[in-house]
């Protein structure tokens, strides 16, 4: 078994453990950090946490004895302020000090020149390897901006690690490309370093954080949001990247971890080279990089009331979500919509017999949606959230308008909510239409009584079910009008939402909900079964063609506030990428011309995933991708193996 | 008239340039043992029960409109150098049919290919190359018997047809079906060596024939013929035997 995976199953306990060795001498801290007084318990960490230094290029380390905790997550600091600042020029100057924020932030930022001073002393006493470079760099940290290339690595770590350190989770690493570019061209035209030492260091720097993803992972193993952003529009028709994007693709390639994880930006003007070198990392199954389509994200973004030039430095959250890097608060995954459960509902709640056309079963399921989407914005209202200020201080907003994250400092603080689902009840309900309204073989109460037996007794429906053309991502009008009206519907109904710090709602189809949800769900008139896993994102393994289902995609209105993640979620067959890998790529600047929102790829064939689940110490190093990241295929629960190896079967045309 | 197609395939990377759809049309004027398309032999519709009992019929007729439709779907994907590719069964026996369909294609300058192997009158040679920017042009068996023992097909028409085509400076690109069996058979090879020296101008990709359409004997009530697959280092071989006659030849996995 693998030492990670047993790290995190025996996550709690070993955290536990650390927590009582940490009693043993800085006993305060515990008692305010169980009392949220945050910047009481960040003074104790930077006092007494553990200095682990080693023989890395970087200094990067974790004392899992102090555990935070906060529900600042899933968003992206402004590493630009690190960067281009000292420290000590970030402090409000005395005479504002009476404002509560400004003491704490104040309060926080001298604790981290405290670490860093500290961390100082460390390298002189301890001297690892490059010791006299690390000095300089965290002597450099107080008072003055970055200065090269390996030093801006440094302090994005640096960052990194407090956020880290702090509770949050799902940290994101930001448009790194464009951010580092410029102390990279500096120190290799004044020969400050070789191209081969950008290398090496870029190479190290995803190798540390890469470190420790036991302890990153969220809900799942791999679950780390350390979302390295590439490329991009830098405005309209102008498509933005350099040397460094082309690093990230071919060191993550070459590496073959599961973090961090790539975004690539993408564009109709990105040049077709670039995209060969995204499809030769996507072709090692590594999963990196999802790509973001801006021709179309960017307008969403503007169309939401993203400030034009913000829209087009969009970077996305753990998995999908596009905010705005560094300016957005965006909170992602607070509550979740499940489609399937208004049909139920429906099922349930209504005089089946008097519903007499297709016209009125969809306006009744519309109404019970209405409620659904109602309870979620109910949840919305009523989130509490756990500050973490290190987060505010290095989230744009926070600083110019005196106010913390949690009170909706940031310049933008718009919320996120999931949907799950929507293929399931989208397909369901063309099949009602067929069966019950036009051929009129079956009853709602059958198809009421089918979902509630869970099609016991009905096998012979399952199958015919499962046996149709199942229409939700591929090129059919009919269900790419419907699936369009519901989404449609939902922002009707959130439009007007304002959370208590007045941010908006934004949602998208994709979920990471399609199992943990399953056995909430009732049998569907798509022929699942209770407990079977629901539609992933965007994917349909029946089309006979990606074609069918980028079209799908594309054919889907995104704008209002639906551009929170729609992600195409591919199976290729490694020996078809093998042989067209090129073409691969010609049909992805395609697909995004036609206009998908964004697309993922599980590189891999049903036989490996067999394999690897019968003899996961041969294949632990087998990567693969499950909601919006990639994960180590051994290392993820059972029901996503078998999920993963369905779809791989259904993809080569054999029989799950 | 109508079109009888088996299938229209979207996102096709083999079968020519590009990224192409590929229609495939039932009927075919031959009957090649190593067929990997069982379906596409006979003209006549033909009911199938797929591996999960499910019934059908191999066999669609369309309207040229109809056709041209559901072939555009995909025009966005296509580019300036993929397009649409017409296979089968034989392309070229349904030619008078499939004149409009190619006609507007034409017009609306999408790319079209075309796979045959030219065992097929003259007058439908002549009114595919009006319109075909690409040909595959199978060889298979030169000897005459052994090619209407085995494959039911007259030589002398195909070679014709061959001729008629570089004459009319046709861009050719010759597919060899390789089996030990029958192409590649000691006497088989000399007549093909002889044949492309005529033809050493047009590019010649060589592949083993496969078992892959052992699944679509199955739906039909049928058994594949069985044959020995070629090894690598046969094709290799013969690859380089028709560099050494001066021909530009390759092999390509299908």
């Amino acid at each position: 078994m693998n030492s990670e995976k047993e790290l995190y199953e025996n996550k709690k306990e070993l955290l536990e453990s650390y927590k009582l060795k940490r009693n043993v001498f800085c006993s305060q801290f515990g008692e305010y950090a169980d009392k949220g007084m945050f910047e009481e318990a960040f003074h104790e960490l930077c006092e007494h946490m553990e200095i682990k230094l080693n023989k890395d290029s970087f200094v990067y380390f974790l004392d899992f004895g102090y555990q935070f905790d906060t529900s600042i997550q899933n968003i992206t600091p402004d590493y630009r302020i690190i960067l281009c600042s000292g420290i000590r020029q970030l402090l409000y100057d005395n005479g504002e000090l009476e404002n509560d924020f400004c003491r704490r932030y104040n309060s926080v930022l001298l604790d981290i020149l405290k670490l860093t001073e500290r961390i100082g002393k460390e390298l002189e006493s301890q001297k690892p390897e490059n010791d006299t470079e690390k000095i300089i760099w965290f002597e450099n940290i107080a008072e003055k901006p970055a200065e090269s290339f390996r030093e801006a690595l440094q302090r994005i770590l640096f960052l990194n690690q407090l956020l880290w350190q702090t509770g949050s989770k799902l940290v994101g690493l930001g448009r790194l490309d464009k951010l580092l570019y410029p102390y990279y061209e500096q120190d290799l035209l004044c020969g400050m370093i070789t191209e081969g030492q950008a290398v090496s260091a870029v190479k190290e720097f995803l190798t540390v954080l890469h470190q420790h993803y036991w302890f990153k992972s969220a809900a799942l193993m791999g679950d780390t949001g350390q979302v390295i952003v590439l490329g991009g529009l830098e405005q309209e028709n102008e498509y933005s990247y350099n040397d460094l994007t082309y690093l990230f693709l071919r060191l993550v390639e070459e590496l073959g971890l599961s973090d961090p994880k790539l975004v690539l930006r993408v564009s109709r003007h990105m040049p077709q080279k670039l995209m060969c070198a995204a499809v030769d990392c996507m072709k090692t199954g590594n999963g990196s990089p999802l790509l973001s389509n801006d021709d179309v994200i960017i307008p969403c973004l503007e169309g939401f009331g993203i400030v034009k030039t913000d829209a087009y430095k969009y970077a996305t959250s753990a998995c999908w979500e596009p905010l705005v890097a560094g300016k957005s608060s965006a909170m992602n995954n607070q509550t979740g919509l499940a489609y399937l459960k208004a049909l139920k509902n429906l099922l349930v709640e209504e005089r089946l017999d008097k519903i007499e056309t297709f016209e009125r079963f969809r306006e009744k399921y519309l109404f019970h949606l209405k409620y659904e989407v109602r309870e979620c914005l109910n949840n919305l209202k009523h989130q509490k959230y756990k500050r973490n200020t290190v987060y505010s201080i290095f989230i744009e907003g926070c600083r110019e308008n005196k106010k913390d994250i949690v009170d909706g400092g940031a310049l933008y603080h718009n919320i996120g909510m999931t949907t799950v689902g929507l293929g399931n009840t989208v397909n369901s309900l063309l099949n009602i239409k067929k069966l019950v309204f036009e051929t009129k073989e079956y009853s709602l109460v059958d198809v009421k009584r089918m979902s509630i037996l869970n099609f016991e007794g009905c096998e012979e429906i399952v199958e015919r079910l499962k046996d149709s053309e199942i229409r939700y991502g591929k090129d059919d009008a009919e269900a790419m009008e419907l699936t369009n009206e519901i989404l449609r519907f939902v922002t009707e109904q959130t439009k007007d939402f304002h959370t208590a710090t007045g941010g908006r709602v934004k949602f998208g189809v994709s979920s990471p909900a399609y199992i943990m949800d399953a056995s909430r769900n009732e049998a569907s008139f798509d022929g699942r079964r209770k407990g079977e896993p629901l539609t992933v994102h965007i994917s349909n393994e029946n089309a006979t063609s990606y074609t069918e289902i980028m079209n799908f995609a594309a054919g889907l209105d995104y704008a209002g506030n639906r551009f929170n993640g729609n992600v195409v979620d591919l199976i290729v067959n490694p020996s078809f990428m093998e042989r067209h890998k090129d073409n691969f790529a010609v049909l992805l600047l395609r697909g995004i011309e036609a206009g998908f929102f964004q697309l993922q790829t599980n590189v891999i064939s049903s036989e490996t995933l067999i394999q690897a689940k019968a003899a996961p110490e041969k294949f632990s190093g087998l990567i693969v991708r499950v909601w919006g990241f990639s994960a180590y295929f051994v290392e993820l629960p059972e029901s996503y193996q078998n999920l993963l190896i369905r779809r791989a079967l259904q993809n080569e045309g054999k029989t799950a | 008239m109508s079109i009888r197609v088996t299938n229209v395939q979207r996102m096709c990377f083999d079968d020519g340039p590009g990224i192409r759809t590929t229609v495939f049309l039932k009927g075919c004027s031959l009957h090649c043992p190593w067929c990997s398309n069982p379906e596409n032999i006979r003209y006549e519709k033909q009911e199938y029960h797929s591996l999960s009992h499910k019934k059908g019929i191999y066999g669609r007729d369309y309207e040229p409109e109809e056709l041209l439709e559901e072939l555009l779907i995909d025009r966005k994907y296509w580019g300036t150098d993929g397009g649409v590719t017409f296979s089968g069964g034989e392309a070229l026996l349904q030619a008078e049919g499939l004149e409009p369909v190619w006609k507007r294609l034409k017009k609306e300058g999408i790319h079209i290919a075309g796979e045959t192997a030219l065992f097929v009158p003259e007058k439908q040679v002549e009114i595919a190359e009006k319109y075909i920017d690409y040909f595959y042009v199978d060889v298979k068996l030169l000897d005459n018997k052994m090619c209407k023992d085995i494959l039911g097909g007259d030589t002398a028409q195909y070679l014709k047809n061959v001729k008629k085509l570089a004459e009319d400076k046709a861009d050719i690109h010759f597919r060899v079906p390789c089996s030990e069996e029958y192409v590649l058979d000691v006497e088989n090879v000399r007549k093909l060596l002889a044949f492309f020296r005529n033809y050493s101008f047009y590019p010649i990709e060589l592949f083993g024939i496969h078992d892959l359409g052992k699944a679509k004997y199955e739906t039909l009530g049928q058994e594949m013929p069985e044959f020995h697959p070629v090894s690598m280092e046969m094709l290799e071989d013969f690859k380089v035997m028709l560099i050494q006659n001066g021909c530009k030849a390759d092999v390509i996995t299908i």
